[in-house]
């Protein structure tokens, strides 16, 4: 098992460090010269170019990428921002906390909800409850988080004065950036779950189980519900990423000073060095719960397991 | 009237999917006595399996459903029982041994607890020590040593799945066993040493045995009695001499017909021509009509009833008084 | 042996000598639900395309004496900042908030089912190649990707469609590969190879017919993820310029007045929501009707 996390764990290195390679080539080529937007019209080219010069925007693409990639994977320091001119990573790392709270609690939220309600979905299939939970679940992943943000904030802080609608402070602000970034992923996890449990109330080991004699609520907790969990762990890890991704346009919102608000900031600053730092660590946190799902996986499936511990059954 | 161990009376099952109503089972009648076994022929879509499942009460409902008839164990209707009674009936008066073990086990389970889960759930008393012993026991019963007690069922070849699903359904002494085609799926080398085992096994409990199956050479080696299900009816019924000696339904005869005789030495075979009955659009009068290469207008509008034509020996067809042992 | 084949109720239906494709429509059309989401989108792709027959406003007409102004009968929505008339710039709208999510997700599709083909077909290497570089592609989120993309080429029209598409690409690909991977070991390939049919008959008839349609499904479904990430960029001003009509654009302009005007906020939502839950209910009902299995 050792082993193979430890392979796991250096394919992920590998893909962050390509993942890295393709942001850094995508920000490289495009139009759009940051030192324009930032200096804007009142500069003379002289100071442009030394501007250009001292962030080493006129090197060849070759060497900016090799000295980026450099201090990201040697020297842990994913540049300086251009508008700050300070070192991004410690002021990620500031920030990094309050993402990944948000984050992880979306995940949460969304098992805690989802699941109970896809396993009653299927349980009661073509029943009121099952039309009720699909209809719920579409219209989760029918509408925009960030919308969903503005209305709780228009319910909950304006007309009702039930929580801050924005900062930081206690529990109670991230109530609802939780909530809107959670909403989607709840519909997902639903369908999801609901789907998973209706092939297994279909397979012969369900039949077997009854003609045993074994109790029907005893078949739903002992037989059913580990085997139709199973292909829904698979799909929390990319629920997970898009949670993070989700983030970004919910901190804004609620004007969080997590990554995304500090990301987003720098959208419009053309602050390039802080768009593609945040990027980096957040697919970085991506790929790593993505491959804690995939340890948890293979901990409860005994069929995985055996592949990584390269025991293979007869 | 000393009653009988299981008797199966007028059985009907249907089956409902979207507006289409498709008659399973249409009025089955059996019996069976304590140690004797049940051959059940016929093709696939008969109805076989839906008879097997009614019986032990695993029946999908929806779709499916009883919709008359009654099965008498010891003289008592399960189809009337509770469902805490049949909790206690099921996996230890009567257990089921179902047609692939490849998806019949649980694939979380090791396959210890899988047999003991049953035991624990049936046994006076029960611990789960006392179960686990009683599992390791079994397990060696139907050949599988001690040491794979904590295996998944993905470490087992498919001979080694039957014969734990085998070891499930024995594993509380089932006064009745139903074994639904329980070697089609597996290789030919092995249905032999799985029907031998399972036979054998059988015979020390002296269950009483239903075999579902269409190979009729298993029926000859195992059975007593023989059915034989088409289109939801039982067509013939007789023992297993009455059937193999004197087949007398027409379909019956075509089911010899389509096996390869050496000793006779016949250059080919004769299949039966056709297609089973649309089962939401069943023909009136005989079902088999449509490809019975005697049928006259008389079949196709009457109704037919099963008669005893010799002592224990009964066919649902009217041919039957006239040329009935000649062909 | 009894080898003589059943009649179930499915052969039956398939003795029925009819293209797979109407036979698609056929169930799809007696998804109540389904039409019930073709008919919303039917109606807001009519309203947006002749909205200035709709109305009797320009969406950009400034009014300073409505401004900010809730709903009345001459504007039933309300007015914006500008004292635009809501109505009006949500119908106008909806052209770039559909254009955007259909010509994305068909950019998407149209590149994933290339790519997806040629790993799936050629397999190999050119496989490998094409896997590994949605590995790396996948770690990024797409809206993250989305974003970056949004940011290095700037507000715009074609600037969006292009990051939109490129965040979508990996899903499709990596379904269609994987269904031509599963598909090519089945038997009925290699029966159909057997009674010598050729290789562009076993493509078209027979490989693709079952690959395609849970991408079909996968893609109408992304139409609908799309236009909410169109919304998104835009709103926090990485889309369609500032002043577009758009609907995520509109969310954006409105958000200063989230308390004197919460009508700016509530109405372009209310608009995405309806148009990506119609698309979304007739994704779900084309995924049954192409795999009547699934249904039930």
């Amino acid at each position: 098992m050792a082993k193979y996390i430890i392979k796991r764990l250096i394919l992920c290195i590998v893909v962050i460090f390509c993942a890295s390679i393709v942001i850094f080539t995508i920000m490289y080529f495009v139009p759009g010269d940051p030192v324009e937007i930032m200096m804007g019209a009142n500069a003379t080219i002289a100071e442009k170019d030394a501007m250009r010069h001292e962030w080493g925007l006129d090197q060849p693409y070759l060497i900016q990428l090799g000295s980026f990639l450099y201090n990201v994977f040697i020297n842990h320091e994913l540049g300086i921002s251009y508008t700050y001119n300070a070192p991004i990573t410690t002021e990620m790392m500031s920030r990094f906390p309050r993402t990944l709270f948000i984050g992880i609690s979306c995940i949460i939220v969304d098992v805690i909800l989802s699941i109970p309600l896809g396993i009653q979905a299927a349980l009661k299939q073509g029943k009121w409850q099952d039309r009720v939970s699909t209809i719920f679940a579409m219209a989760c992943v029918s509408v925009p988080d960030f919308w969903f943000a503005l209305m709780l904030v228009i319910l909950f802080s304006q007309i009702l004065h039930w929580l801050p609608s924005y900062g930081i402070g206690g529990l109670q602000y991230y109530i609802m950036p939780i909530m809107a970034n959670a909403l989607a992923g709840i519909g997902g996890l639903l369908r999801q779950t609901r789907s998973g449990m209706l092939d297994v109330m279909k397979a012969d080991y369900i039949t077997t189980a009854r003609a045993k004699g074994v109790p029907e609520k005893t078949v739903i907790h002992k037989h059913m519900l580990n085997n139709a969990l199973i292909p829904v762990i698979t799909v929390i890890g990319g629920h997970f990423g898009r949670a993070v991704a989700g983030t970004v346009i919910i901190e804004q919102v609620f004007s969080i000073p997590g990554i995304g608000q500090y990301m987003l900031n720098a959208v419009n600053t053309r602050d390039y060095p802080v768009i593609r730092g945040g990027v980096i660590i957040l697919a970085a946190t991506t790929s790593v719960v993505m491959l804690l799902v995939d340890l948890v996986y293979a901990v409860v499936d005994p069929r995985i397991k055996a592949q990584y511990i390269g025991k293979a059954g007869q | 009237m000393e009653s009988k161990f299981l008797q199966v009376r007028d059985l009907q099952i249907e089956y409902t999917s979207g507006k289409q109503v498709i008659h399973a089972v249409n009025g089955v009648s059996f019996d069976l006595e304590r140690g004797k076994t049940l051959g059940m022929v016929g093709e696939t879509g008969a109805g076989k399996t839906s008879i097997a499942k009614s019986i032990i009460g695993v029946l999908p409902n929806p779709p499916a459903r009883i919709t008359g008839g009654e099965i008498l164990l010891d003289g008592k209707n399960l189809l009337e029982a509770s469902e805490e009674e049949m909790l206690k009936i099921r996996g230890n008066q009567i257990s089921m041994i179902f047609q692939d073990p490849m998806t019949a086990l649980n694939p979380l389970m090791t396959i210890g607890d899988q047999i003991a889960e049953a035991i624990e759930l049936h046994s006076e008393n029960a611990g789960k020590h006392a179960a686990k012993e009683q599992a390791i026991k079994i397990l060696k019963m139907v050949g599988i040593t001690e040491e794979r007690y904590e295996e998944f069922p993905y470490q087992f070849s498919g001979g080694m799945k039957q014969r734990v699903v085998i070891a499930i359904a024995l594993s509380c002494n089932p006064e009745l066993l139903l074994a639904d085609e329980p070697t089609t799926a597996l290789d030919v080398t092995i249905q032999a040493q799985v029907l031998d085992m399972m036979n054998d096994l059988r015979r020390r409990l002296n269950s009483a045995m239903i075999l579902i199956t269409h190979d009729l050479g298993v029926v000859a080696e195992m059975c007593d009695d023989v059915a034989v299900v088409y289109a939801g009816e039982i067509i013939e019924k007789g023992t297993k001499e009455d059937i193999f000696d004197h087949p007398t339904h027409p379909y019956t005869n075509g089911l010899f017909g389509s096996l390869p005789m050496m000793a006779v030495g016949e250059k080919r075979l004769h299949p039966i021509n056709g297609m089973m009955p649309d089962p939401t659009n069943l023909p009136k009068g005989c079902k088999f009509s449509p490809r019975c290469p005697y049928a006259t207008d008389d079949c196709r509008t009457g109704q037919i009833v099963l008669d005893e034509i010799t002592p224990g020996h009964f066919c649902r067809c009217i041919r039957n008084s006239k040329e009935a042992h000649n062909v | 042996m009894v080898t003589t084949k059943t009649m179930t109720a499915e052969t039956h239906i398939r003795y029925k000598k009819e293209s797979q494709f109407m036979q698609v429509l056929k169930r799809l059309a007696q998804d109540r639900f389904a039409m019930t989401g073709l008919g919303i989108l039917i109606v807001i792709i009519l309203l947006s395309t002749f909205a200035p027959v709709i109305t009797p406003y320009s969406a950009n007409a400034f009014d300073p004496k409505v401004a900010l102004q809730g709903s009345s009968m001459a504007h039933w929505l309300g007015c914006d900042k500008f004292g635009r008339d809501m109505l009006t710039r949500l119908l106008y709208g909806g052209r770039y908030s559909l254009l955007l999510g259909f010509t994305a997700a068909a950019a998407s599709a149209v590149i994933g089912l290339v790519l997806g083909a040629f790993a799936g077909y050629f397999g190999g290497w050119v496989d490998n190649l094409v896997m590994r570089f949605l590995d790396v592609l996948q770690a990024i989120p797409g809206m993250l990707l989305s974003i970056c993309i949004a940011t290095a080429l700037g507000n715009g029209f074609l600037n969006t469609i292009i990051a939109l598409s490129i965040g979508g690409i990996a899903g499709i690909t990596r379904m269609l590969r994987a269904r031509i991977m599963s598909e090519r070991k089945s038997e009925y390939l290699e029966a159909a190879a057997s009674i010598n049919c050729s290789t562009s008959r076993i493509i078209f008839k027979h490989l693709l017919p079952n690959t395609v349609s849970p991408v079909i499904v996968n893609i109408t479904m992304g139409i609908g993820a799309t236009i909410m990430q169109a919304a998104g960029l835009s709103y926090i001003g990485l889309g369609v310029p500032v002043g577009t009509p758009e609907w995520g654009a509109m969310l954006s302009e409105g958000r200063a007045y989230i308390q004197s005007a919460p009508h700016l906020l509530l109405w372009p939502g209310v608009f995405i929501a309806v148009t990506v839950l119609a698309i979304n209910m007739l994704g779900d009902g084309l995924r049954d009707a192409m795999d009547p299995r699934l249904k039930k």
